[in-house]
């Protein structure tokens, strides 16, 4: 049933809104449409309908108080379908008339739908993000979308994020990554909610997550909501994926690295589903098999998830993830027979967390959420016979909920979050049973938050939010307001800004020039380290032209009081020196375009423009971060013969600290009084003020899919750095010669690769 | 080995490669001095060299103690101004090396007068708790100043005997030594064969276990059978620590705590020192007791070697241990290897793998050890004490 509704003043601002919006041709004037829809049994509003008009489809979609809006309609007659699975489909005819809005109200009467064989695209989520959340510099990036583009050695979610406009990865070598100026350990990330510390492997080489076992990513980039506490900069959430299938399905994953096992299904009549994921390097297997014992090391994920409807208003979700690098060598093994003499040399590290989650409807209008979680990252290295070991490690206890009060327009959503953390270091000589270093740190943190949802108008949105925080150790307390303003100028252009102050109590202390970081020192704020305190704004307008193509342009201002930086002067045996406090600035312009895939075909076209300047004490430097210039472009080809990806990435030159010379230490040996040669020690010259030459990389891969036997093979052939560009990681430079010499470390060679990927 | 360099090593072959080498300007041309003011010491010394900048090439020359700079990897820096100015202002010019001993480029020095047995004509006192400042200015008018205070605590006496027995595979020696205000930390010094042991330790005790290795020398065992191994704990100032302590990582820059210029002025006191004897067990050739078959060769043969079977590194045994020139003679170290039935054998002057007097090289056939003196050419047989 279809009624058109008298002008009203609300329509009157929307066409307003409308006209200052978007420039209309005088020649041939337009108008706009305001529709509700409506369940016709209890006018509960309707979300997700899907609105055709003339035989144009899904040209709009209801939002959560069944608003739509269409605009720039020629004037006169036009035949409107509403539809929504569930629900009868409606079908009337609306008059439009220049430069005024119709208001129509779409009532849809319940009725069982018989589906016919069909495939369901669902909800793109990046449009879902478009319609559904306030706060600008969220992005999304969908399983579909990751595993179209190439990959080195192994797929990897890590690897795909600074894909993302505002994201700058540290190196080829690294998984770690600034997003808008914030350092490395700014980043919360979080498995199913969970905190994960260092989710990587091998200094960082690779990502933690197994790829099968992700379902999507979403990175808010800026302006997070009041629940997320804890971080300066960003929230990486990467969700496990839920299968939908009955019966036990899986997928093995086989590439030059690793073999994958992903095995999922639903049970209780789908009431339930579950997942697990292990993964497991093998070259050390491989080389034992031949005899060699050169390679003793490997590292392996596993991973579980199960989500299980209680009734139709309790979910309890759970999440298990433990990873962990390996290596357990025999010196004797390793080194030819002029080599150290022997001794075992052992080194591990990973992650281990364990959450769960319930989730419970009160009503309609009420959801309460309770969560507890236990994340640790742990390593040790062990020099073996007693000479060296060290120990270290952080974790986070945390229990955490909310609860979410009523719905559209009006939404209050009030929570609390209560984290204990424990921050381990050890350094000794077991031999000696001494230990030159030992640090031991705990400390509680404590936040209640409150966020609302509020729509003074249809088309605009706004969320104000304040979290406080106390952190005990620190004897420090704040209030931190955010807010994030969301305007639909027409229901393909939004128009969004946010600001907010944020904090941060676990920073990481690591050596930033270090080739690799194969330890990771967590430390708390505490006396000695503030708690570290940013402020941002980010403003940015977006536009969907279609149902499956945007444009989004952003920029944003982040300031730092108080920022630790890590101190290389630290003293390991007084905690509180780890850091030095900075301030700093960051600010930036982002650009993406993106054509989700349509008809085969995807592409993805980022550009970010940033500086970020430290200031320490009466030095002003720009970080190692700080890329001004980074350009990602990903091509997508599906097509019958197989499916073809191309990503190329361009960055200008990163700062570095040039070494300008070399002090050949002299070790003093007191019992004596004389002088022995030590180690050389690097002179280094100011600080971050060179720049590496521009980065560049373009990287191939195809993979096509047969059916054999009920199980579909999609062998894949990947190229990294096709045109074998020489990026530079870091110079080594010797100062012993006449003239000195500069050796140069690349990142990622031209690396061809081969995968397998099985689907049963 | 330090932590991760395997790992590291590991990564370059997979994840990336070294490009060939391009020559680059010259560096930043600095002077560095290292010197360590202790008030047990009669000489007290400061290095004075250049930073390698590439303006000059450093040759690898055969270590000298008593030339540490130039046959160390160094670019001495001669003819300097060289002043310690003291406590109540009073200073002490040192005298270079190179100038009264024809050899020591860059090692500047002065006697302690508190101390007897000091080899220079420049005297000075150098007490615990006072303040001294050190002077370097080079003849191209290049200044670099330090300071340091001497931490204030008694000096022990140097070991002069032996006071412990270790026994390598035994059970661990608990050693303990009293607080002193002030201290930056403790050190605890092994004099190692190979090179001094650092330990630095916030604690004033440490166990000792005959088994432990040192991580900064390529896990060569600390504690060497037949050795004398010298043990002092001393306490450090800042300066001494910052430079030498446990770095997580660290450049000159941060280490140094020298104006103008880099390097150490730092100072130490120790506050005990002991000498351990060093046992294993072992008596299967070539472990054990051999004696001088010729009792007629001359006195400067080792009369008897007793040998410990140190290590095996896969290519066989590495030896240690000691040998006396008549029965009732000092020992002196040994150090060694064996390869099948060959032997090789350096003679120390002391204990310190740097002083080595002589090589012997030769066979061991059951009992007997046939040997050759490298700097005599002289054949020598040895017979295994049962």
């Amino acid at each position: 049933m279809l009624r058109v509704v008298p002008f009203t003043f609300a329509a009157r601002a929307l066409a307003a809104a409308v006209v200052l919006a978007g420039p209309m041709t005088s020649a041939s004037p337009t108008g706009a449409v305001h529709g509700t829809v409506v369940d016709a049994a209890g006018g509960a509003p309707l979300a997700g309908a899907v609105v055709d008009l003339d035989g144009r489809l899904a040209i709009a979609r209801s939002d959560s108080t069944g608003s739509f809006v269409l605009t720039e309609i020629s004037t006169g007659v036009h035949v409107l379908e509403v539809r929504r699975l569930g629900y009868t489909p409606e079908r009337s005819r609306v008059a439009v008339r220049g430069e005024h809005t119709s208001e129509v109200v779409v009532r849809m009467r319940a009725a069982p739908t018989m589906l016919d064989p069909l495939t369901v695209r669902p909800l793109l989520p990046e449009r879902e993000t478009f319609e559904t959340v306030v706060a600008p510099g969220v992005l999304t990036l969908s399983g579909e979308t990751r595993r179209t583009a190439p990959v080195a050695l192994e797929a990897d979610v890590l690897r795909d994020v600074p894909m993302l406009p505002g994201v700058v990865a540290r190196s080829d070598r690294s998984t770690g990554f600034a997003v808008q100026g914030g350092e490395e350990d700014q980043n919360l990330v979080l498995l199913d909610g969970i905190p994960l510390f260092a989710p990587d492997h091998f200094g960082g080489l690779f990502g933690a997550f197994i790829d099968g076992a992700v379902d999507g990513v979403r990175l808010h980039e800026a302006g997070f909501p009041a629940r997320y506490g804890g971080r300066l900069s960003s929230v990486l959430e990467v969700s496990s994926a839920e299968s939908a299938r009955p019966g036990a399905h899986g997928t093995v994953s086989v590439s030059l690295l690793a073999s994958t096992v992903t095995g999922g299904g639903t049970f209780a009549g789908a009431r339930g589903a579950w997942t697990v994921a292990a993964r497991r390097t093998y070259a050390d297997l491989l080389a034992r098999a031949f005899g060699a014992h050169a390679l003793p090391y490997h590292f392996s994920d596993g991973e579980a998830h199960v989500r299980y409807d209680v009734s139709s208003r309790t979910r309890v979700t759970a999440t298990l993830y433990r990873g962990l690098d390996v290596l357990d060598a025999s010196l004797a093994e390793l080194q030819d027979s002029s080599g150290p003499l022997p001794a075992r040399l052992s080194y591990d590290r990973g992650n281990a967390a364990a959450g769960i989650a319930v989730v419970h409807s009160i009503g309609e209008r009420i959801v309460a959420e309770q969560r507890a979680s236990v994340s640790r990252l742990s390593s040790s290295y062990d020099q073996g016979s007693g000479s060296l070991r060290f120990d270290g490690g952080v974790r986070d206890d945390e229990l955490s909920g909310f609860l979410a009060l009523g719905g559209a327009p009006h939404l209050l959503r009030v929570g609390y979050q209560y984290d204990h953390y424990r921050v381990r270091h050890r350094l000794g000589s077991p031999g000696m049973h001494a230990d030159e270093l030992s640090a031991d740190q705990r400390l509680a943190s404590l936040a209640l938050f409150a966020e609302g949802e509020w729509r003074p108008a249809a088309r605009l949105v706004v969320q104000p939010a304040v979290r406080w925080e106390r952190v005990g150790a620190a004897d420090w307390s704040a209030l931190s307001p955010r807010l994030a303003v969301r305007y639909f100028a027409t229901p393909s252009l939004a128009i969004t800004a946010a600001a907010g102050e944020y904090a941060q109590w676990l920073h990481l202390s690591n050596d930033e020039t270090a080739t690799m970081q194969l330890f990771d020192y967590w430390a708390a704020s505490g006396r000695g380290t503030p708690v570290a305190v940013a402020r941002n704004v980010v403003a940015g307008v977006e536009r969907w032209f279609g149902a499956s193509r945007f444009v989004r342009v952003e920029s944003y201002y982040k300031r730092y009081a108080s920022l630790p930086l890590t101190n290389p002067a630290a003293d390991p045996a007084m905690p509180s020196s780890e850091f030095r406090s900075a301030r700093g600035t960051s600010y930036g312009a982002t650009v993406l375009l993106r054509q989700t895939e349509v008809g085969g075909f995807g592409a993805s076209l980022s550009y970010s423009y940033g500086v970020t300047r430290r200031r320490l004490g009466d030095t002003t430097f720009f970080p190692l971060h700080d890329r001004r210039h980074s350009l990602d472009a990903l091509v997508t080809i599906r097509g019958r013969r197989g499916t073809f990806g191309a990503r190329f990435t361009y960055g200008s030159g990163t700062p570095y600290t040039a070494v300008v010379g070399e002090v050949q230490t002299r070790a003093f040996d007191p019992a004596t009084g004389t002088w022995l040669p030590g180690d050389p020690l690097p002179v280094p010259g100011a600080r971050d003020a060179r720049r590496y030459p521009a980065y560049a990389r373009l990287d191939l891969g195809i993979s096509r899919a047969y059916r054999w036997r009920g199980a579909t093979l999609t062998p894949s052939f990947d190229v990294v750095n096709a045109f074998d560009h020489r990026n530079v990681f870091r110079y080594f430079a010797h100062y012993d010669t006449t003239p000195p010499t500069r050796a140069t470390l690349t990142q990622i060679p031209f690396l061809p690769s081969l995968g397998l990927r099985v689907d049963f | 080995m330090r932590p991760g360099r395997f790992v590291l090593a590991l990564l370059v072959s997979t994840a990336g490669c070294i490009l060939g080498t391009e020559a680059i300007p010259p560096g930043r041309d600095a002077v560095q001095v290292s010197a360590v003011l202790d008030p047990s010491l009669a000489d007290q010394t400061v290095l004075v060299e250049r930073v390698h900048s590439g303006d000059v090439a450093v040759d690898s020359a055969s270590f000298d103690p008593a030339d540490p700079v130039a046959t160390g990897f160094g670019i001495p820096v001669s003819g300097a101004h060289v002043a310690i100015v003291g406590p109540a202002g009073d200073s002490v010019v040192l005298e270079e090396d190179l100038a009264t001993r024809g050899r020591g480029a860059g090692v500047y020095r002065f006697s302690n007068t508190d101390v007897p047995g000091g080899t220079s004509e420049r005297v000075a006192s150098v007490v615990p708790g006072a303040h001294y400042i050190l002077h370097v200015v080079t003849t191209t008018g290049e200044s670099v100043t330090g300071e340091t205070t001497v931490p204030r605590a008694t000096p022990a006496p140097l070991p002069t005997m032996v006071v412990d027995t270790l026994d390598r595979g035994g059970a661990p020696m608990r050693i303990a030594w009293p607080r002193v205000s002030g201290a930056a930390e403790y050190g605890l010094i092994v004099e190692s064969p190979r090179a001094p042991y650092i330990l630095m330790l916030p604690d004033t005790e440490a166990t000792l276990s005959g088994s432990v290795r040192d991580p900064r020398q390529g896990l060569a065992p600390v504690f060497a059978p037949g050795f004398r191994q010298a043990l002092t704990v001393v306490v450090m100032d800042r300066n001494f620590y910052d430079y030498y302590r446990p770095e997580r990582s660290g450049d000159a820059d941060v280490r140094s705590h020298i104006v103008g210029g880099y390097g150490l002025f730092g100072s130490v006191v120790p506050i005990a020192a002991h000498t351990l004897e060093v046992v294993a067990a072992g008596e299967v050739a070539p472990a054990g007791t051999w004696r001088l078959v010729d009792s007629s060769a001359p006195p400067h043969v080792a009369r008897t070697l007793r040998l410990y079977v140190d290590d095996e590194d896969g290519s066989g045994p590495a030896l240690t241990g000691n040998y006396r020139r008549s029965d009732t003679g000092a020992p002196s170290g040994v150090l060694g290897e064996a390869h099948g039935d060959s032997v090789h054998l350096a003679l120390l002057a002391a204990w310190t793998a740097l002083d080595t007097l002589d090589r012997l090289d030769g066979t061991i056939r059951a009992t007997t050890m046939d040997v050759v003196q490298r700097t005599t050419g002289l054949h020598v047989r040895y017979s295994h004490e049962q």
